[in-house]
């Protein structure tokens, strides 16, 4: 029997709507007040945490909505199991701290899943820090993600914690830099460095030759 | 003799004399039928009654868990709807998430409060154990918890008095305990103290350093795992336990603890 027109946009309307719906995400992480791309990256550099050493925090300021969140953008309660999965690590960090969902965990091996639920419309912090270790400290990296799961859907955050040596930072701070290349007749290149001689402009002001191989 | 008996009866007698003979061959009577019962048996024994039980709640927090100010806040708000002296709130700081003096920070973890945590498995926190009984919990388990603990009967009446002696740094304390049922079970003193303005990691991930700690489990008296109770049924016994008080403690702010605790659990506990 032939589709009535009515019939056939009222298909489309209802195909439509679930379209819509599948890509309607129940929940999002936001970092410092911002929406994150499932799966953006968060680098977070240790800081004085305030017991007399160095940690890097999630969400390290007395601001509730600072730091690391998980948002609820339904009108229901949202449960679910995160996980956290430290894929590198050279900080060696004295103690990993995670405190999302109510309790606090020392974690010592990942991946580790913890419980946790969001209020309808609202958002908890992920609360996830890596304690240094003041008899040692350690300049290095440590990378995780942590992979919210709610029913069928997955909202994905990678997290780097650094401490990179203060030492370095200002050397490489007083190395000048290139700012512009030119042609040997003054037509500029940008950041692109063209083969042979060309002219280099640095950050302290000063234009030199550079040859390029 | 007949003639004798009968002379004599047929003469008559008083009325107030013979009433007096009368009580005189009662009383005998009775006298003689009474059994000899020696002093140890004149005393009737009643079982004591079953005693309104009280609940213990071993709080498990640290300086550096964020999420442990809601566990005090729970404890207050138990307290509130319960009574004061029917929950006994001990928060033990122990695991990584505590902190040791060092520096300026002000640390409450104790060796002791990490035996307890390391015995009892305890994995997160804030967590607690409700008078010992079933596994350690998550705080929004409490109020369920500690409501079913609150309505058991408990065989086991307790009191718990004591001196302060301030110029001596010393607490005497003593411990009452009766049961209705025969007893073979530990009894634990312990010494908290209250208002210790420290340093706590907070929900918004803050740090205050001007947090006040209560019920701070500070040391026990009677050993990590407390000294042996046997009691018969019906009977009562007084512990006498003396402890001396560290300087930096403010002894005006320090409780103790008591309790009486077996494989099922904690039976009965109190606070002075």
């Amino acid at each position: 029997m032939k589709r009535t027109f009515t019939q056939r946009c009222l298909a489309i309307a209802i195909t439509a709507l679930m379209a819509t719906a599948s890509f309607a995400q129940s929940a999002y992480f936001t970092y410092n007040g911002t929406r994150l791309a499932d799966g953006a990256t968060v680098t977070i550099e240790a800081e004085e945490d305030g017991w007399g050493g160095y940690a890097c925090e999630t969400n390290p300021s007395g601001n509730l909505t600072g730091g690391l969140m998980l948002v609820n953008a339904t009108g229901s309660k949202l449960s679910g199991t995160a996980t956290l999965t430290i894929t590198k690590d050279n900080l060696k960090p004295y103690q990993i701290l995670w405190c999302m969902g109510g309790t606090c965990v020392n974690v010592k091996s990942t991946p580790y899943n913890k419980d946790y639920a969001v209020p309808a419309k609202g958002s908890i912090p992920v609360q996830y820090d890596a304690v240094l270790d003041e008899d040692n400290l350690q300049y290095g990296e440590m990378d995780a993600t942590i992979v919210a799961k709610v029913g069928a859907e997955t909202f994905t955050v990678k997290v780097v914690f650094t401490y990179t040596d203060p030492a370095r930072v200002s050397a490489a701070a007083q190395q000048p830099v290139v700012l512009e290349y030119f042609t040997l007749d003054g037509k500029s290149c940008k950041l692109q460095q063209p083969k042979g001689v060309s002219l280099a402009r640095f950050s302290d002001g000063k234009v030199r030759k550079v040859i390029k191989k | 003799m007949f003639y004798t008996l009968h002379h004599k009866m047929a003469r008559p007698l008083s009325l107030n004399r013979c009433f007096r003979w009368v009580c005189c061959c009662i009383t005998a009577t009775i006298l003689a039928a009474c059994s000899n019962i020696s002093e140890d048996d004149r005393l009737i024994y009643v079982k004591p009654a079953d005693a309104q039980r009280k609940v213990l709640i071993e709080d498990f927090t640290g300086q550096r868990c964020k999420n442990c100010p809601n566990a005090a806040d729970k404890i207050e708000q138990l307290k509130k709807e319960y009574g004061e002296e029917n929950i006994i709130a001990v928060g033990i700081h122990s695991g990584p998430l505590a902190v040791y003096s060092r520096g300026k920070i002000l640390g409450l973890r104790t060796e002791e409060g990490d035996v307890y945590y390391d015995h009892w498995g305890v994995q997160e926190e804030p967590t607690g154990y409700i008078n010992r009984t079933g596994a350690i919990s998550n705080i929004d388990q409490w109020d369920k918890l500690v409501r079913e603990a609150i309505q058991q009967p408990t065989p086991v009446t307790m009191n718990i008095y004591g001196e302060y002696s301030l110029k001596d740094r010393k607490i005497v304390i003593n411990v009452w305990t009766l049961t209705n049922k025969a007893l073979d079970a530990k009894l634990q003193v312990w010494i908290t103290e209250s208002g210790i303005t420290a340093q706590q990691a907070m929900p918004d991930g803050s740090n205050n350093p001007d947090y006040v700690h209560n019920h701070v489990f500070r040391a026990s008296v009677n050993g990590t795992w407390g000294t042996d109770l046997h009691l018969d049924e019906g009977e009562n016994k007084t512990q006498t336990f003396t402890f001396q008080v560290p300087e930096e403690w403010d002894m005006e702010n320090l409780n103790v603890v008591a309790f009486v605790y077996d494989s099922s659990g904690v039976l009965q506990v109190c606070e002075m």
